[in-house]
């Protein structure tokens, strides 16, 4: 009897075993989506100013009713429906990475379209493309300046001044001509410095021993 | 060995062998883009650059200021204190070493905010913590502490005051009291430290 | 609490709750395993009774299959656990030490715990012995602190270190448990059994 019991036992725990790594095994869901790019390769995107869209390019496309433009808008529906850019296709980015949203991207990417997506500004876009491409969806740009830069142009437009493209990551100042204006070479600047990082080896926690 | 302990060494068996031959996973280090774009959507990472100067002048140890331009750019002009990892060269293992150090808060800059912005994006798909962006750049930097207007005589005291403080910065990170022109007043102008936003504050 | 509690997952208050319900569960699975008994204890070094090297093997190879497929499932993060940093030295000199005291005692910390909660006197003098011991090292640390912190390795883990896949390490461990309980059953069938 004892040693029914025992096998009993035995069984039980075996099984309990194989039950949980069933279970285990049946809500594995693969993730839906993943990174085409690894990290490494992303970093050269970075640098690359080619995928940027200057305004005055989108302009020439829009005017002349260019076939491949396909234009998002990633801020969000409130917004867009105050103003955006005619024949804008509006997808918030925080909706940007459902399936529905993917496949129409990869969709427009497949038929070589110009996707070129824009925010308010220079930088609410940059998430969206980033992520996006490393995703691994092609023919995907973003346009300079986002729709500041595009009003700034129409209003220039519109009273005959010359539009010149705003780069994003181009000086704005001269620094040291400007730091010099107030008596300072950016080396007497020298006097302001502080530390520089310290490296130090990364060490982990220690947590409480254990033992038998 | 008795027959009762057959099915669990089968067991244990078969499921270390399935473990052999599993297919590989994709490698865990990396956050999912799911996660990546929801925390890309919060805006958090942003620090204004009234903090990070008034952190500069309280020369606060925690703050670590990164350059992720070329060496080109950072040997013209770069943020006092600041340190220079181009962004080709982030993901390389001494730029790791440096940016996984604990009790640092490491804030990017470059000439505005979107090479500092991806940079923060590659990193944190990486999964590293504590890692923020500089609103604006160095243009913004400029613009806030050497090129700002004086406030209208309208504005309210508390433009006043910010128009002070940044004089003040101005003022630190020129070294130059009475040299600027349309300053006359400099001697009197006391740093008042602002009060520290939660932004950079959060971290585990 | 591994990689819940310093990822803020679980707040610290509960720590001592969870260490109190796992030191239960530790207990009351050691007692029913028969470890509170020196004399069964001592039958892995004598050779009539080897369920300590089952039970423990077997919760060892359990766990570490467990930990990889709910890992593979994405249950638990491997990366987040906490891997015990190893001094090599004092680890080989503390187990030489500690075999001593199991073999002559009868008990090993833990199980010494179990068999005083069943009022075993030889226990409870082991255990005094454990607590005069650990006064003793806090006298001799300035002596053995070099042996204490000597030959630290860091952070790592076997396969690491031997540089092989973890999967075929686990595999190579199981092999060699289900081995090591064959020999096992064999010696215990050639010995005489000991009634206790």
């Amino acid at each position: 009897m004892k040693e029914l019991n025992r096998t009993d036992r035995l069984t039980i725990a075996t099984t309990m075993l194989a039950i949980i790594l069933i279970i285990g095994l049946v809500t594995m869901r693969k993730p839906a989506v993943e990174f085409a790019i690894p990290a490494t390769e992303v970093a050269k995107l970075a640098t690359d100013p080619s995928y940027v869209i200057p305004v005055t390019i989108l302009a020439e496309m829009m005017k002349n009713n260019d076939p491949a433009l396909a234009l998002i808008d990633v801020r969000n529906p409130v917004k867009f429906r105050q103003e955006h850019i005619p024949s804008a296709l509006n997808i918030p980015s925080a909706d940007l990475l459902s399936e529905q949203n993917l496949n129409l991207m990869k969709n427009l990417a497949e038929e070589d379209k110009k996707i070129i997506i824009y925010g308010g500004n220079h930088l609410e876009a940059n998430g969206s493309w980033l992520i996006l491409k490393q995703l691994g969806i092609n023919n995907l740009y973003i346009l300079d300046a986002g729709l500041e830069g595009y009003n700034l142009y129409r209003q220039n437009l519109s009273v005959n001044l010359p539009f010149e493209d705003v780069k994003s990551e181009r000086p704005a100042y001269n620094y040291n001509e400007i730091l010099n204006s107030f008596g300072t070479s950016s080396s007497a600047q020298e006097t302001g410095k502080t530390e520089p990082v310290r490296i130090t080896k990364k060490a982990k926690k220690s947590a409480a021993e254990g033992g038998c | 060995m008795s027959r009762k302990y057959i099915i669990p060494v089968a067991l244990l068996l078969i499921l270390s062998i399935v473990l052999v031959l599993l297919p590989r996973k994709q490698d865990h280090s990396q956050m999912s883009p799911e996660e990546l774009l929801r925390q890309i959507n919060s805006t958090s990472r942003f620090v204004s650059t009234d903090e990070v100067a008034d952190r500069l002048i309280r020369k606060d140890p925690s703050l670590a200021l990164i350059d992720v331009r070329n060496d080109k750019l950072f040997s013209e002009y770069s943020l006092p204190g600041s340190l220079n990892i181009p962004v080709d060269n982030i993901l390389a293992d001494e730029s790791q070493e440096i940016l996984s150090q604990e009790g640092l808060e490491f804030v990017f800059y470059s000439t505005d905010d979107i090479l500092a912005d991806q940079t923060w994006i590659i990193l944190k798909r990486k999964g590293l913590k504590n890692i923020y962006v500089l609103k604006g750049g160095l243009n913004e930097w400029f613009r806030t502490f050497f090129t700002n207007p004086p406030p209208a005589e309208t504005a309210d005291s508390e433009e006043f005051a910010l128009y002070q403080f940044r004089m003040g910065v101005r003022q630190y990170f020129t070294g130059t009291p009475a040299d600027s022109p349309e300053k006359s007043s400099a001697e009197k102008i006391i740093i008042t430290p602002k009060k520290k936003k939660s932004a950079a504050e959060g971290g585990c | 609490m591994g990689p819940l509690i310093p990822n803020d997952i679980i707040p610290a208050d509960w720590n001592n709750a969870i260490a109190l319900l796992l030191g239960m569960a530790f207990g009351f699975v050691l007692e029913a395993s028969g470890f509170s008994s020196s004399r069964r204890i001592m039958g892995t070094f004598f050779g009539y009774d080897f369920v300590v090297l089952r039970v423990f093997f077997t919760a060892a190879v359990t766990s570490m299959i467990g930990i990889l497929y709910l890992d593979y499932f994405g249950w638990v993060d491997f990366g987040q656990l906490y891997i015990h940093p190893t001094y090599l030295m004092s680890a080989i000199i503390g187990g030489v030490i500690m075999g001593f005291g199991f073999a002559l005692g009868g008990y090993c910390p833990g199980t010494s715990y179990c068999a005083v909660a069943i009022g075993k006197l030889d226990a409870l003098a082991y255990s005094i012995g454990l607590f005069i011991g650990i006064y003793l090292f806090t006298f001799a640390y300035p002596l053995l602190e070099g042996l204490y912190n000597g030959s630290f390795m860091g952070y790592v883990t076997a396969p690491e270190v031997m540089g092989i896949n973890q999967y075929l390490f686990v595999f190579f461990v199981v092999i060699a448990a289900l081995g090591m309980f064959f020999v096992a059953t064999i010696v215990q069938r050639k010995v005489k059994k000991v009634e206790y």
